[in-house]
């Protein structure tokens, strides 16, 4: 038997261990109260500020925008007109590519998760593809690809590619909708003498609705905001985010200011009947009788696979067919001609690439450094209703349209507000930062409300320090959420343009280089360039989906 | 070797609406081996973790040899925690048994002594560089209890240790587990549920109620004179019979007369005092209770049966549960009992027999009437 004691005052331990001793001291409560500053400062600074600024500055200049609107000397009230056109636009269309979008998202996303078949893992990864994709270069495919079928740019292109872009996210919220109903519910009911419609209406429908509701909204809050897709696919329309570009190139700035607070506004709106029905839990459904025979009659599977092919079809001819069309467009002797010409595009592709990366890899690094301490103090601190806000204010800048949010950026950190950066990366990396930051929180959140607390306090008790426990506990248990956030984060940043546009001085990314090469029409350039970013899009995707957490996938 | 002292520890929850811990104090010598023990939601648990310095007290002090840690964290309070869900890190199994010795910044090869060391004491050391995931439960515990020893920490809390394993080999690994506790010579704490692995292997037992410390005692003391009826039958369970205090003889001798025409005993009382014509509670643990055919010579018998009081009554159940036959027997007055005797006790009875019930009076421990009766008998 060994009986042999040891104490700590006389067993051999490194006294100069300076790793563990910085630890220990940072772990104290004056450094945690340091950094919880830094953190909430850089929340403030670059997420609410801008927002707040620019109701500030449209009430500052109230009378102003009024007059511009509607008592303008030579135009009278034709702003507001073509304000209130562009927004009606921006709705309209929202709303009919948000039901074209359920209409064949719902069997879609039903048989991918309810039913197995061979290549199913690619057509999730296909359809959720043009989410990542910058939409610039979506756009353009889907231009490319309508053209040759005589649809020229206007209202109609306009929805067939706020279908293609907004179509992943209503089928991702289904699927995480339809897999967490337990599917004996479904059994339980066909058990019951309930035919397959009447169980999706009374049981299924009831349980994923929250999950229907809350796609909708992100995908008509998406296509609310969407600018660099839209202006390749536009024509002479103009949606509310187009016009905040516009506005701010003629510096009308009040009027830009009023148009982006509206834009705020209405997102802020839907975004708080998201939160207020995600928090709702009870869902009801009432029985009509009358329903039973119709619903029998359409529960024969000619109907149930019918309608699962025929969305099958549409989504194939609508989204996946458009948004990767752009791949057969690629003529390799025009391009090098275009590439090689006279004004060497093929430098400005180049430098455009750089920028992207450059700006890319920059902001998820500040991102990813802010938003661990972020993440573990919304879920970790008991800040009570604290928390509740600091998590809606962190969805903020996904939901509302980034030519208002770069816009607001601008407006703040520009000439006009405090004037620390002009137009140009260094205004993009802040543009950036603001959006992409709740891309790298959400999942680290996500691993950390499931780590095991547990681990933390063995941790504690064995003798670590809190610091020492984060490195070697915390962290490694984190490093999925932190890795696919990060990944998100850049993605999102790579995609860009409405900001962008707004924000940038004479260097380009690759997006608003598809932009102007389109409106100056280099097809082929353009052409290169989209299948690059998608490419590398569907990387990222791809090493997401083996990082991500499933569930913070959400947005 | 340190001791532990509690001082007037009180913990609320929800802004003092609710009180987990309220004003226990209690001392831990050195080198014992102390059970926690109480119905869920007593505070054991966050008892455990304020000294643990997991949870911070509302209120009071908690003294470690000597010493106020009441502010100190846990990493400074060299004390090991094992957990009932273990708690072992995705790590390998060596690198988990050296976790506190390598954060503690200790040179490598003592941390290769010491780690090697511990993993042959739960006989873990040919496992050393598994990465322990789908590992069974004992064997997670070992590792856990590995870690704990390794390092080095003089006081041992355990939370439910065993209480996640499968009741056999926990039966095993509780007196594996104490050997362990006693050869190292650690203070140790251990929060369980089963009343009977606390009897069997700890120097003392710690009973709580609704926050409160009922009584701390050794298990023998704790068993034979419970102060209150809560800890008696909480431990073991207890008959009783309502009754009322007939005679009284200072200082402490009393005739107690069983209600409904029941039996009438004289016996002595150290610990409540009650006063005549007193309600009052008469518990006896089911196993001292003797069963006599009618007609049973106690001249002739071979035992010594002195003093014993004889009650009439029948058998309404009975039933065996492996060890031992337990019999519902019914008082001529109405009042049941719970009597369990070796399965090997020479004779049987059947459902129906009418039979002698025999108490010695010094088996009998009267309480006061409790204000709620079915609370003070309720388990939970």
């Amino acid at each position: 038997m060994v009986t042999q004691e040891h104490r700590i005052g006389e067993a051999p331990i490194i006294r100069n261990n300076l790793l563990l001793r910085a630890e220990k001291e940072l772990s104290k409560k004056k450094y945690k109260r340091i950094l919880e500053i830094i953190v909430i400062t850089f929340f403030a600074l670059i997420i609410l500020a801008p927002i707040i600024n620019i109701i500030s500055t449209v009430i500052a200049n109230i009378g102003e925008i009024r007059t511009r609107l509607f008592f303008d000397i030579l135009l009278g009230d034709s702003q507001w007109v073509i304000m209130r056109e562009a927004l009606w636009d921006s709705f309209s269309i929202a709303f009919v590519a948000v039901a074209i979008d359920v209409a064949i998202g719902f069997p879609i996303a039903i048989l991918l998760t309810r039913n197995e078949f061979p290549g199913k893992h690619f057509i999730d990864f296909l359809v959720d593809l043009p989410m990542a994709v910058p939409t610039s270069a979506l756009g353009f495919s889907v231009m490319m690809f309508w053209g040759i079928m005589g649809i020229t740019p206007g209202r109609t292109l306009i929805i067939f590619v706020h279908v293609a872009f907004t179509y992943p996210y209503i089928v991702r919220n289904l699927k995480l909708a339809i897999e967490k109903v337990d599917p004996l519910l479904e059994k339980a009911a066909m058990t019951l003498s309930a035919s397959k419609m009447t169980v999706l209406r009374t049981i299924s429908l009831p349980l994923i609705r929250e999950g229907l509701i809350a796609g909708t909204i992100l995908a008509f809050t998406r296509s609310l905001g969407e600018t660099g897709a839209t202006m390749i696919c536009a024509g002479l329309v103009e949606t509310a985010p187009i016009l905040v570009v516009g506005l701010r190139k003629q510096l009308q700035l009040p009027t830009a200011s009023f148009l982006s607070l509206v834009l705020i506004l209405i997102s802020l709106t839907l975004l708080i009947i998201v939160k207020l029905i995600a928090r709702r839990n009870t869902a009801t459904s009432k029985f009509w009788q009358i329903h039973f025979e119709w619903e029998k009659f359409f529960s024969k599977s000619i109907f149930t696979k019918g309608t699962k092919i025929l969305a099958g079809l549409l989504m194939t001819l609508l989204v996946l067919i458009p948004s990767f069309y752009i791949f057969s467009e690629i003529r390799p002797v025009e391009i090098g001609v275009e590439l090689f010409g006279a004004d060497n595009k093929w430098a400005y592709l180049w430098s455009a690439v750089v920028n992207s990366f450059q700006i890319g890899f920059l902001v998820i690094f500040i991102d990813v450094i802010i938003a661990i301490p972020f993440a573990l103090m919304l879920e970790r601190e008991k800040w009570g209703r604290v928390n509740g806000i600091l998590d809606t204010i962190l969805d903020i800048p996904l939901i509302i349209p980034s030519a208002a949010l770069g816009f607001a950026v601008f407006m703040f950190w520009g000439p006009a507000g405090i004037n620390l950066a002009q137009p140009g990366l260094g205004m993009i990396i802040f543009t950036h930062l603001t959006f992409t930051f709740p891309y790298v929180v959400r999942p680290i959140a996500a691993q950390i409300k499931n780590i095991k607390i547990g681990h933390e306090e063995a941790s504690a008790t064995l003798g670590a320090a809190p610091l020492t426990t984060f490195r070697r506990i915390t962290l490694p248990a984190i490093k999925n959420g932190v890795i696919a956030g990060m990944i998100a984060a850049f993605t999102r940043s790579l995609g860009e343009t409405g900001a962008t546009l707004i924000v940038m001085g004479a260097d380009r990314t690759v997006p608003v280089l598809i932009v102007d090469w389109v409106e100056e029409n280099a097809f082929y350039a353009a052409a290169l360039a989209s299948v690059i970013v998608i490419l590398i899009s569907a990387l990222l995707l791809a090493l997401t989906r083996v990082f991500m957490p499933k569930e913070s996938q959400r947005l | 070797m340190p001791d532990i002292r509690l001082e007037n520890i009180r913990k609320t929850f929800d802004e003092e609406k609710v009180v987990a811990v309220d004003e226990v104090n209690l001392e831990i010598n050195d080198g014992d081996f102390v059970f926690l023990l109480g119905p869920s939601g007593c505070g054991k648990t966050t008892l455990l973790r304020m000294i643990s310095g997991l949870i911070a007290p509302s209120r009071g002090r908690i003294i470690i040899d000597g010493k106020d840690v009441t502010e100190d964290p846990p990493w400074e309070r060299g004390i090991a925690f094992v957990f009932q869900n273990f708690n072992i890190f995705p790590i390998s199994v060596f690198e988990n048994c050296t976790y506190a010795l390598n954060v503690q910044g200790f040179t490598r090869d003592y941390i290769i002594e010491q780690g090697e060391r511990a993993l042959k004491i739960v006989g873990l050391d040919h496992r050393a560089d598994e990465i322990p995931v789908g590992w069974g439960n004992g064997d997670l515990q070992r590792l856990g209890i590995a870690r704990a020893i390794c390092s080095g920490a003089k006081i041992l809390i355990m939370d439910e240790p065993l209480g996640s394993l499968d009741p056999k080999i926990s039966a095993e690994f509780r007196w594996e587990l104490r050997r362990i506790i006693k050869d190292h010579h650690l203070t140790a704490i251990q929060v369980t549920h089963n009343q009977e692995e606390a009897m069997a292997i700890g120097d003392h037992i710690i009973i709580m109620r609704d926050g409160l410390l009922l009584q701390q005692d050794t298990p023998e003391q704790l068993y034979k004179y419970p102060h209150s009826l809560f800890v008696g039958n909480f431990l073991g369970g207890l008959n009783i019979l309502e009754a009322y205090i007939s005679h009284y003889e200072p200082p402490n001798q009393y005739s107690v007369k069983v209600r409904l025409g029941g039996p009438k005993y004289t016996l002595q009382s150290q610990i409540h005092k009650v006063k005549l014509d007193d309600n009052v509670i008469l518990a006896c643990r089911p196993e001292d209770i003797y069963l006599f055919h009618e007609g049973y010579d106690f001249e002739r018998s071979q035992m010594n049966w002195e003093g014993i009081v004889i009650s009439e009554g029948h058998i309404t159940d009975k039933f065996l549960t492996g060890k031992e036959r337990r019999y519902i027997v019914e008082l001529d007055n109405g009042d049941p009992l719970q009597i369990s005797k070796a399965e090997v006790f020479k004779y049987d009875f059947d459902v129906g027999d009418a039979l002698m019930i025999g108490i010695f009076p010094e088996d009998l421990r009267i309480f006061p009437y409790p204000k709620n009766l079915a609370k003070e008998m309720d388990l939970q």
